[in-house]
């Protein structure tokens, strides 16, 4: 599609199925979808299009009887020291390998605050627990402990005793150039100071209390911001936000948006946003993907899409939606349901719904074209103004 | 602050309990009984039933019969058990029985804990594989084999079979092999439960700094041991497997993974606390249960606990034994109870606030 | 409050759940979740109520359908006092005042077929049974768009939009006067949500019903409701006639509506922040309950509470200063200031 340069994540033609006892359900059959560095890109589409599968895809979090059955993910990382990109196709890698990709490269928000957090560990154990296990705390155990020690040099007693501490802090001081491993007790100490930061920066009101506050203390829109740090807490390259604000209210939903604004600019993580919702897309994306029935249909960038629609299955999304700003008798309603997955419509999966279908959207499957710079559809009868 | 609350809360909900328990076995005894009955055996003297009648009140109304009742009680007096022999007063009875039944209950415990919860887990994570389906049936077998017919069946094999066999076999009962003790200690009785230090042959024979006798005891609490543990290990396995299925659902087992976690940590770390909780319940109750003896292993292994104790008391209509033991079984089922309630509190913090 | 054109009034409304807690579980606290609501629903009318979780507009619903008591106040329908009616006069009320709950799988129960989930109103009630009862549920699922095969399924075989058209025929079968829905799309996608909505609004007209539309949704409510109530911890604080969304009066109103994500890049950008988390209804702000995270609050919101006016046209504001407020780029900017403020 575009230069592979500046992009993060490309999926090409990702295949999953889940085999279950009434049969074999096509849950993505096909998906394309690029990510571009630095890009907030939303992904949407009605219950069972597969967006929240695609993500459990990107981090291997496929659980049996789902299974990856083809395609790839390409993930460009860049390290943050050198600069260079490097290719990954996270489809091939081990278990093993995917670990230190998940939650340190690539981090995600899901949707429920409740049910998400683990109810009997505190906040502030949660998200030190995922810096402890990517993070080589040396530098910052050292740094706490030379923060201990000129706390005790305050009060300390003795002039000798004062020496003495001087001497050791010089001693930790020389050791910050090459940190050694950390010793467990201030590498733990490391962790919960990283996780107080996270929450700082998530603008949590007194991030030291929270921490060390279980989940159910706090709010549904408190607990989010918490998710939200324990995913930044390594600096992602990429932040899957997987329905993330819809179990918020829509105040709190406000808050939670604007916050994940504000640190777009912060963090430089490319932000993948998977929602139902295109109210959140218009708010927070630059671009955007609609997926039906386990395909791509149309990508393109947020105004472009929003103003130019070109898939009858994007036009009937956009225009299916009460909208505030304008009064209308009646909706605009999309006839039919979702398919079924076990035995998805042949040729293009959105026909029996589609009012502009023919033969060919039966027999033929619709590839992703590129019909204006950018925009991309996958459909045999495009609409909108080309 | 909150913690104490839930404590004193759970405290304070057990003393109804245990008034209900006290109101109910004096109804019984003493309303719809006779309670006469406890305090004379076959060696009365017939002309001095009614001051046995005055000196506790029996011709008073019921109502002050009942505080009478209560105050004896509390005063340490449940009566005189006649069917251990030597005519005991009850609470020294059970002070005499209770360690046996407490030692033995321990064993289970531990062999149903220990091989019961990580079984479950391993089932569990391993659902549909040969280690699952090994496990199911394992498991299965413990809650529906008769506890009579395999303690018989260990003993035919294990102590039987194997001393026909001529290999090393286990004792086929009894707390200790009494001959061995009495040689060791050169005291002549061998184990004195009347004169031990603790009651727990464990315990003491270490006391006596004899490993030998350890040794002894520990061989023979084996075969009732796991006799009268694996029916609790079985439930216990099959709790922990079901909660762990659970709790693997959850959505923060999601999110462990998604940190990168590896399996084993999201397993031990995340899932298997949150599992603990409702196994904690069965375990606390079965140790309850175990606690307040158990007939048939205690009447097959020859062991001298309380629930052979109760047994023979009712075979022989021993009034005050049933009675202090109804009671007691009463106390350990409540503190278990209250046990269990405080562990949750420690093992999920939104229970303390419930 | 004779007026014929009413055909429910609740009048200072109120419903407190105790709290208790400590060693002895003493009522250590009253949940404000409905506290002296006032309102009139006219024939024919949709009533829109909205607000954010905890608001107590679900409370709301329930205590006037009395599936819930209320703690104070009185509830009129059609002219007849039914605040502490019981028994077959309560049943009787029941007929004629139904609900549409979010989840439809959880309100049908799965061993029983739809014929006789929708026809158990009319057995009860000894409306109708047998053949006729078929004819009669046949005609109601017909009216939601189902047909004939549909009849002797089980509720696990539709999917959640078809759920919740089987639950509305089960309401109408009664031929109710006054349906509240609560949330009833909200478990739905788009697609059949606008097919739900549409449907509702057919039914409505076609059986003369008048509907209180509760939803976290505003678009949704917007769309569906004649008159619009906003509740905020437990108060209506605005109602209106008007489109809510070019004249909103009430600060928190105002919040609300900018807070709505627009499926539009172009009006994109101009939510209100609000500072903070909604307070506890247990020991709810004095005077005005806004005022803790209101920018125009003055010193009188904090102490006096202001009462529902009405500015014209029957568009009702509870605060001091409706229609004296400017909510322009600079109000959104302070209240920028003041959540970022507050975070740090």
């Amino acid at each position: 599609m575009s230069q592979s340069q500046d992009l993060v994540l490309s999926i090409k033609g990702l295949t999953t199925n889940f085999y279950t006892y009434e049969g074999v359900v096509k849950a993505l059959d096909g998906i394309e979808l690029s990510l571009k560095r630095g890009d907030t890109m939303g992904v949407v589409g009605e219950t069972g299009c597969g967006k929240s599968v695609t993500a459990k895809c990107v981090l291997r979090l496929i659980e049996p009887p789902g299974r990856i059955d083809g395609g790839q993910i390409l993930f460009y990382d860049r390290d943050p020291k050198t600069g260079e990109t490097q290719e990954t196709d996270i489809v091939q890698l081990t278990p093993l390998e995917m670990l230190s990709i998940r939650g340190n490269r690539i981090a995600i928000v899901f949707q429920d605050p409740a049910t998400y957090p683990n109810p009997v560990f505190r906040i502030g154990a949660q998200i030190a627990e995922v810096v402890t296990l990517h993070q080589d705390l040396g530098r910052e155990a050292l740094e706490v402990r030379i923060k201990e020690l000129e706390e005790s040099l305050k009060n300390s007693p003795s002039p000798e005793h004062q020496a003495k501490i001087r001497e050791q802090i010089e001693h930790y001081v020389s050791m910050l150039e090459n940190p050694p491993k950390p010793d467990r007790k201030y590498a733990r100490k490391a962790a919960w100071a990283k996780a107080v930061d996270m929450l700082r920066l998530v603008r949590m009101p007194s991030p030291d209390q929270i921490a060390n506050q279980y989940p159910h203390e706090l709010s549904g829109g408190m607990r989010q911001r918490a998710l939200i740090a324990m995913a930044l807490a390594c600096n992602p390259s990429i932040l899957i936000c997987d329905e993330a604000t819809t179990a918020l209210d829509v105040t709190v939903q406000a808050q939670v948006l604007n916050l994940l604004n504000i640190l777009k600019k912060e963090i430089g993580a490319s932000i993948l946003i998977i929602t139902h919702d295109l109210g959140v897309v218009a708010e927070t994306c630059n671009s955007v993907t609609v997926m039906y029935a386990g395909t791509t249909v149309e990508s393109a960038g947020t105004k472009q899409l929003f103003e130019n629609p070109v898939h009858p299955y994007t036009i009937g999304l956009l225009t299916a939606i009460p909208k505030l700003h304008e009064n209308k008798e009646r909706l605009d309603q999309i006839p039919g349901t979702v398919p079924n997955l076990i035995n998805p419509p042949t040729g293009c999966r959105f026909h029996p719904r589609c009012a502009f279908a023919t033969d060919i959207c039966v027999s033929d499957r619709p590839s992703l074209e590129e019909v204006l710079p950018g925009h991309y559809v996958a459909c045999h009868h495009p609409q909108g103004n080309l | 602050m909150k913690l104490r609350d839930f404590i004193l809360r759970r405290v304070l909900l057990a003393i109804p309990v245990i008034f209900g328990v006290l109101t109910i076995t004096w109804f019984l005894s003493y309303v719809v009984g006779d309670p006469l009955a406890m305090f004379i055996t076959e060696r009365t003297n017939p002309a001095a039933i009614p001051g046995i009648i005055q000196d506790h009140g029996f011709n008073e109304p019921l109502v002050i019969q009942y505080f009478l009742y209560l105050r004896t009680l509390l005063a340490g007096d449940w009566g005189v058990s006649y069917s251990t022999g030597g005519d005991l007063p009850v609470l020294t009875v059970i002070a005499r029985k209770f360690p046996a039944t407490i030692e033995l209950a321990i064993v289970a415990m531990v062999f149903a804990v220990i091989l019961g919860v990580p079984l479950g887990i391993l089932s569990a994570t391993r659902k549909d594989k040969p280690i699952d389906h090994f496990t199911r049936v394992f498991s299965l077998a413990g809650v529906s084999m008769p506890i009579f017919w395999f303690a018989l069946l260990l003993k035919y094999v294990l102590f039987y079979q194997f001393s026909v066999w001529g290999l090393p076999y286990l004792p086929s009962g009894d707390r200790v092999d009494n001959e061995l003790w009495k040689t060791v200690l050169h005291n002549g009785v061998g184990y004195d439960f009347t004169s031990s230090i603790t009651g727990f042959v464990l315990v003491d024979s270490l006391l006596y700094g004899q490993p030998i006798l350890f040794g002894d005891a520990v061989l023979h609490l084996i075969m009732p041991g796991f006799c009268l543990g694996y029916l609790t290990l079985a439930i216990i396995t099959r709790m922990m497997r079901s909660s762990m299925l659970e709790v693997m659902k959850e959505d923060y087992i999601t999110l462990a993974r998604s940190k990168g976690l590896t399996e084993r940590i999201v397993i031990y770390r995340h899932a298997l606390r949150n599992a603990l909780i409702p196994t904690v319940t069965v375990i606390g109750l079965a140790f309850g249960g175990l606690m307040s003896g158990a007939v048939l292993t205690e009447t097959i292994f020859n062991w001298p606990g309380l629930g052979r104790w109760a047994t023979q008391a009712i075979l022989v209509s021993d009034m005050a034994a049933i009675n202090g033991f109804v009671l007691l079984v009463a106390f350990i089922f409540v503190s278990a109870n209250l046990i269990v309630d405080l562990t949750y509190g420690a093992l999920d913090p939104r229970i303390r606030y419930g | 409050m004779s007026d014929s054109r009413v055909l429910l009034s609740i009048e200072n409304l109120k419903k407190y759940f105790p709290l208790t807690g400590g060693v002895f579980r003493k009522v250590i606290g009253m949940v404000h979740a409905v506290d002296d609501v006032t309102l009139d629903i006219y024939r024919g009318e949709t009533i829109g109520v909205v607000g954010e979780s905890g608001c107590g507009k679900t409370t709301l619903g329930r205590t006037i359908l009395r599936l819930l008591d209320a703690t104070a106040g009185k509830i009129t329908f059609m002219g007849r006092d039914i605040t502490h009616v019981k028994g077959s006069d309560l049943r009787a009320i029941r007929r004629e005042m139904q609900i549409v709950f979010q989840d439809p799988m959880a309100s049908l129960d799965p061993r029983v077929t739809i014929k006789n989930s929708v026809g158990e109103p009319l057995l009860i009630n000894g409306v109708a049974r047998g053949p006729r009862m078929r004819a009669m549920v046949l005609d109601l699922l017909q009216k939601v768009g189902l047909t004939e095969d549909h009849l002797n399924r089980f509720p696990h075989e539709f999917s959640g939009g078809q759920r919740q058209r089987i639950c509305i025929a089960r309401t109408l079968a009664l031929n109710p006067k006054f349906v509240v829905m609560d949330e009833p799309t909200s478990s739905t996608d788009v697609s059949v949500q606008a097919q739900t909505l549409n449907l509702m609004k057919d039914l409505q007209d076609e059986f003369g019903l008048t509907y209180m539309f509760i939803s976290h949704n505003l678009s949704v409510v917007k769309h569906m409701s004649d008159r619009l109530a906003v509740m905020y911890l437990g108060k209506i604080v605005e109602l209106t006639p008007e489109d809510i969304f070019r004249k909103p009066l009430h600060p928190y109103t105002f919040a609300l509506v900018s807070a709505v994500p627009v499926p539009d890049p172009r009006f994109s950008g101009r939510a209100v922040i609000l500072s903070g988390e909604v307070p506890s209804p247990i020991n709810p702000p004095t005077g005005c309950r806004f005022h803790p995270r209101c920018i125009f609050a003055q010193e009188i919101c904090s102490s006096e509470e202001p009462l529902l006016r009405d500015m014209g046209d029957g568009h009702l504001v509870a605060c001091h200063f409706a229609g004296e407020l400017d909510f322009g780029r600079s109000a959104q900017m302070e209240y920028a200031r003041a959540a970022e403020a507050e975070a740090s």
